[in-house]
């Protein structure tokens, strides 16, 4: 039966080659097609960049005369495979000014092109642009560029990746101010995180408040939530394929921004000009530089108790890019991220003349954080193929140490207690990916390639050392454990991206992935397809169906994203997690101000991982295998966005209706409603040109309350020995939906120019801007004289107003 | 228009809360039932009434409801004590199917079955004076540490429970075990402790799977802290029902669960084997330590 598909998909995929076979004949150029005369065909291949240098993602390359087109890859690279004579190329993306190069096709010909960037929103819509959800085959795509990211609003005044995708239909949040991503049902771990084809493990600062993408470095951000092309696996709910900038390979510039709790420097520039460039960028929270001397300055006034505690985050991105040739260039990518929590107590008392005295010390250092490296070199093999191999390394740790020490003196006695814990969770991930982008004709765009990786999850380490006595006699008791699992996944796919006819393109492909672990090997063969209708120009319709596996597992028993959770494999006694996914849509683009779509899914998920052991937050790592349970899901939805550009105004619409359902057998007998199964939710996005560096925005977000757990029923408890008791009875998980959420975000950005040319920014940005106090709990209390409970919706969060200001130079 | 402006930024401020309205929850009284069946000749049951939520008034216990308790299909006599509890009169043993059905007036009969597991022998017994640390006291204490030992069912799943019962006259109450030192249940690990978790167990009663010790035979190591004139105290272990586990597990999960009790983590339900109503109906049998005696230091 598994090979059904297989089938399909090699059915698929003669069909296409024959139908292209046919497209190409009837969309022949002017010229006669006769079985004398045969075209001879050249393929035009390049790069497209901006006018500093930088590659341009998903920019559309579109030939005039013979009506075909392609998009370039995240290396900025396009072919096309042409007749010989002349042509037409325009070259389009969005918020550049669109360039037509007229080429006259006798040989193969290498062409890059460099756009300039429009002065502002004169001309938002990119006339056929290929990546548009309308002309894309993928459902369920949504791409990012640093601008858009910014034109949103930023809480804290801090642009953010994660807070972007929040708003896109069809994600949840999750819990507030907690960088959660809940795409189509699926939970938190089930996200692929890419920094330059490098996984991300933490993609949070500060427990979601800040997630880990420095928006000074990001180029473009590819987000999938159904449709997956099949170079991309490991996950089942999304993949966000996050690129950073080369750097500028004319001029050195960079900026300055400093906002409510963080900071951040960028700086950007050629080595060696046109050859060679690097790409800094440094981002730090900065609150515990008052926080450490107002503690100083508190503690200087009280002898016998001092306590300090500092926090902080930082990110550092750096990039350095190197054209070797025309045909083979070189790039290095590096992030660091790290969180760091310190505290510290002194209690000390001296009494009776010195002879009686107690002293106290408690210390936790704890810190988290994430090491990606990627070296990437990209060779044009020929003028249809684009390989690009990566070297990756991927860290991701936490440390926790405590220490405590206790001191007890009389005249005769000294008792003494110290303890000292240690605590590390780390993954670490080494390995390559091979990638091919293969464009033989441009009915054709077929990628193929080949990931390996190198797994070591170290779950939890620790050692625990204590030591305990009086006076000289000390005793001292050590435990200290560990455990790791070593893992090899590969994977290899390759997709083909067909126009099949003037109408008809279909993206089919396959991901087959292998994970071995001790002495087992899992193989499992996702196969992916994507069909597009072009109804007419102004509507075209499209279906998916895709199959994912993913291997690892996040190990966590709260919704949100806590730096105890840990990463473990799939093992022996578990089986991968799989999903499949349907989805279908219609796009509408009724003129160049307008799009509409809609979209539905249904997706089901099996051997979904939930851990069982609901206490505390670092779930003890040596008998995680014996506490998780295995699970499904069903979740299926509709979703419904309306864009509108136009010079000064955009405005965009995401409406979604969903259904997210979970059962596992241990944990309730029947299929219960998911935490975050929002029944709706409606984003609304303003952005208005008050003049010409003025920018407003709102941002007004509503959804149906999360779910929560409440007893429902107050009863009599056992008698074990200690009495009888009464107690709280929940009888289903996410009993109730809390009230409905709903929030105005406001903000302004004003730019201004410096005589010495430098561009200033002041951003004011409200959260929340009519405080509402949305609910994030409900509380209940009996009331044993009374005889009734009473029940509380408790919501903290209210309105944050804050502040940035960045100078550009 | 100052006194507006004003006006508007007191009320932002203030904010706006929203009301959770509990009559939403849907729920009727139920009939609550407990009964822990192991060998023997009488069996304790105890009937109550649930209290839903979004009602008014006291959960309570039911003393006119109309029990029947079979073992292996045959009915045992009950006898009313009064106050919702009951006794079933008759021999019981391991391996035994038990079913308990139960009515009171105006509530939705139940139903629940059991098997009795079978029987739990200590192995051997052994009890030394260490210092184990403490983490109500966050330091090591001079402790009384029992070394219980039994041998596991390899070709079974099994769920035990194990708890330490003083005598005070004909009184019994549960102490707290320390249950530091012993791998097979410590739940928790100490960066919990470190921020201040707990993994207190209802009525210290003290709940583990074989999942680490399956087939082995295997000792526990659990202490209390000691006491020169501690009264008399024992351990005693159990090897109990899976409806057992999950229902005190479930009770145990909540308790434990402050993430949870503020929206941030899930809630377990609680659990009941009890169809139509709530409760639980779970087999044990018992192997039983001797009787100790703290002595003068």
């Amino acid at each position: 039966m598994k090979r059904f598909p297989i089938i399909c998909l090699l059915l698929l995929w003669t069909f296409g080659l024959s139908a292209q076979t046919q497209q190409t004949i009837s969309t022949a150029p002017a010229r006669e097609t006769t079985e004398e005369y045969k075209p001879k065909r050249h393929t035009v291949s390049g790069y497209v960049r901006n006018n500093t240098g930088e590659l341009l993602i998903n920019a559309t390359v579109f030939d005039l005369t013979t009506k075909q087109g392609t998009t370039t890859n995240e290396y900025g690279f396009f072919a096309l495979t042409l007749p010989d004579g002349l042509h037409r190329l325009r070259i389009s993306y969005l918020g550049y000014e669109e360039h037509v190069e007229h080429v006259d096709l006798q040989a193969d010909r290498r062409l890059n092109v460099s756009l300039s960037e429009m002065p502002s929103l004169s001309t938002v819509v990119v006339t056929g642009d290929l990546n548009s959800p309308m002309l894309n085959t993928q459902t369920g795509k949504r791409s990012l560029s640093q601008k858009d990211i910014r034109g949103e609003f930023a809480l804290l005044s801090s642009p953010d990746v994660v807070k972007s995708l929040q708003r896109i239909s069809g994600v949840a949040e999750g819990t507030e101010l907690v960088s959660g991503l809940y795409v189509h049902g699926g939970n938190n771990d089930e996200n692929l995180f890419l920094l330059d084809g490098t996984p991300l493990y933490q993609i949070n600062h500060t427990m979601g408040l800040f997630s880990a993408f420095n928006v000074d470095m990001v180029k473009n951000v590819d987000f999938y939530k159904s449709g997956f092309p099949a170079r991309y696996g490991g996950r089942l709910s999304s993949v966000i394929d996050v690129r950073t900038n080369d750097g500028d390979m004319q001029k050195h510039h960079g900026s300055y921004r400093i906002g409510l709790l963080d900071g951040s420097i960028h700086f950007e520039g050629p080595i060696i000009k046109g050859r060679t460039s690097y790409n800094i960028g440094l981002r730090r929270s900065w609150l515990d530089l008052f926080t450490t001397p107002i503690f100083a300055i508190i503690n200087r006034s009280n002898n016998e108790d001092k306590f300090s505690l500092g926090y902080h985050f930082y990110d550092l991105n750096a990039k350095l890019t190197h054209i070797v040739n025309s045909r083979s260039r070189l790039s290095l990518s590096l992030y660091q991220g790290r969180d760091a929590l310190k505290s510290k107590d002194e209690y000390n008392q001296t009494y009776g003349n010195g002879n009686y005295g107690s002293n106290d010390l408690t210390r936790n250092d704890f810190h988290w954080g994430n090491l990606n490296a990627a070296l990437n070199w990209s060779y044009l093999m020929a003028p249809q193929l684009q390989a690009n191999f990566t070297a990756v390394f991927t860290r991701n740790s936490t440390h926790y140490n405590t220490l405590y020490e206790s001191n007890d003196r009389s005249e005769t006695r000294n008792d003494f207690t110290r303890t000292e814990h240690g605590y590390r969770s780390a993954i670490y991930d080494a390995g390559y990916r091979m990638a091919f982008d293969y464009r033989p004709t441009p009915g054709h765009h077929i990628r193929f390639g080949n990931d390996y990786t190198w797994h070591l999850f170290k779950p939890q380490t620790y050692a625990n050392t204590s030591q305990y006595g009086a006076n000289e006699k000390r005793d001292t008791a050590r435990l200290a454990g560990s455990n790791r699992h070593i893992a090899h996944e590969i994977s290899l796919y390759a997709e083909d991206e067909m126009v099949l006819s003037q109408r008809w393109t279909l993206n089919a492909g396959a991901n087959i992935g292998l994970f071995h672990i001790g002495s087992r090997l899992f193989c499992n063969v996702d196969p992916r397809a994507a069909v597009k209708y072009q109804l007419s120009e102004k509507v075209s319709l499209k279906g998916s169906f895709t199959t994912m596996s993913q291997f690892v597992h996040k190990i966590s028993n709260s919704y949100i994203d806590l730096p105890t959770d840990y990463w473990v494999p799939t093992t022996a006694n578990l089986r991968p997690m799989r999903s499949q996914q349907w989805a279908i849509g219609a796009y509408i683009m009724p003129d160049k101000h307008w799009l509409f779509s809609v979209e539905g899914y249904y997706k089901q998920s099996a051997h979904l991982l939930q851990y069982a052991n609901w206490m505390g937050i670092e779930p003890p790592a040596e008998r995680w295998q014996d506490m998780v349970m295995d699970g499904r899901g069903r979740f299926y939805g509709m979703e419904l966005d309306a864009r509108y550009h136009a010079a000064r105004l955009e405005l965009s619409a995401a409406y979604t209706l969903s259904w997210n359902k979970r059962k596992f057998d241990h944990y309730y007998p029947g299929w219960f409603n998911d935490k975050f199964d929002n029944r709706h939710k409606l984003n609304l996005n303003l952005h208005y040109r008050l003049s010409k560096g003025t920018f407003a925005y709102a941002a007004w977000t509503y959804r149906s309350g999360n779910r929560a757990t409440t007893p429902t029923q107050y009863a009599p408890l056992p008698d074990f020995g200690n009495g009888s008791e009464q107690g709280y009875i929940y009888e289903r998980p996410n009993n109730i939906a809390l009230p409905a959420y709903h929030r105005l975000d406001l903000g302004v950005n004003i730019h201004h120019k410096t005589k010495h040319g430098h561009e200033r920014i002041w951003n004011w940005s409200v959260y929340n801007a009519y405080c509402h106090l949305n609910t994030l709990w409900i509380d209940m209390k009996y009331d044993e004289q009374r005889g009734y409970v009473r029940a509380k919706a408790k919501g903290y969060i209210p309105i944050i107003p804050s502040f940035s200001y960045t100078i550009k130079f | 228009m100052k006194k507006i402006l004003l006006f508007l930024s007191c009320a932002l401020l203030l904010g706006c809360k929203d009301n959770f309205d509990i009559t939403k929850l849907n729920g009727t009284d139920k009939l609550v039932v407990y009964c822990f069946p192991s060998p023997g000749d009488t069996t304790d049951i105890n009937v109550g009434r649930s209290q839903p939520v979004n009602g008014k008034g006291n959960a309570v216990m039911i003393a006119d409801a109309s029990v029947t308790y079979q073992v292996n299909g045959v009915a045992l006599t009950i006898r009313n004590l009064g106050d919702g509890h009951y006794q079933a009169i008759g021999q019981q043993r391991e391996g035994d199917r038990i079913t308990l059905s139960v009515k009171a007036n105006g509530l939705p009969g139940t139903m629940a079955e059991t098997t009795i597991p079978t029987r739990l022998a200590i192995e051997k017994f052994e009890v030394d004076t260490v210092n184990m640390y403490d983490r109500d006291y966050e330091a090591f204490r001079e402790s009384e540490r029992f070394a219980v030992t039994f041998t596991d069912d390899a070709a079974s799943e099994d769920f035990y429970a194990v708890k330490l019962v003083q005598k005070i006259g004909h009184h019994f109450r549960n102490l707290r075990i320390n249950t530091h030192d012993e791998p097979a249940i410590n739940g928790m690990s100490d960066i919990d402790y470190d921020f201040g978790f707990d993994d207190s167990s209802y009525q210290n009663v003290v709940f583990f799977t074989d999942k680490s010790i399956n087939g082995r035979r295997y000792t526990l190591h659990l202490g209390m802290p000691y006491r020169p004139f501690s009264p008399p105290h024992r351990i005693e272990l159990y090897r109990i029902s899976p409806e057992y586990y999950r229902f005190i597990k479930s009770i145990n999960d909540v308790s434990n669960n402050d993430m949870g009790k503020i929206g941030l983590a899930p809630i377990t339900p609680t659990y009941s084997n009890v169809r139509g109503g709530l409760g639980v109906l779970g087999g044990c049998s018992s192997g039983l330590g001797p009787w100790l005696v703290g002595e003068e230091d």
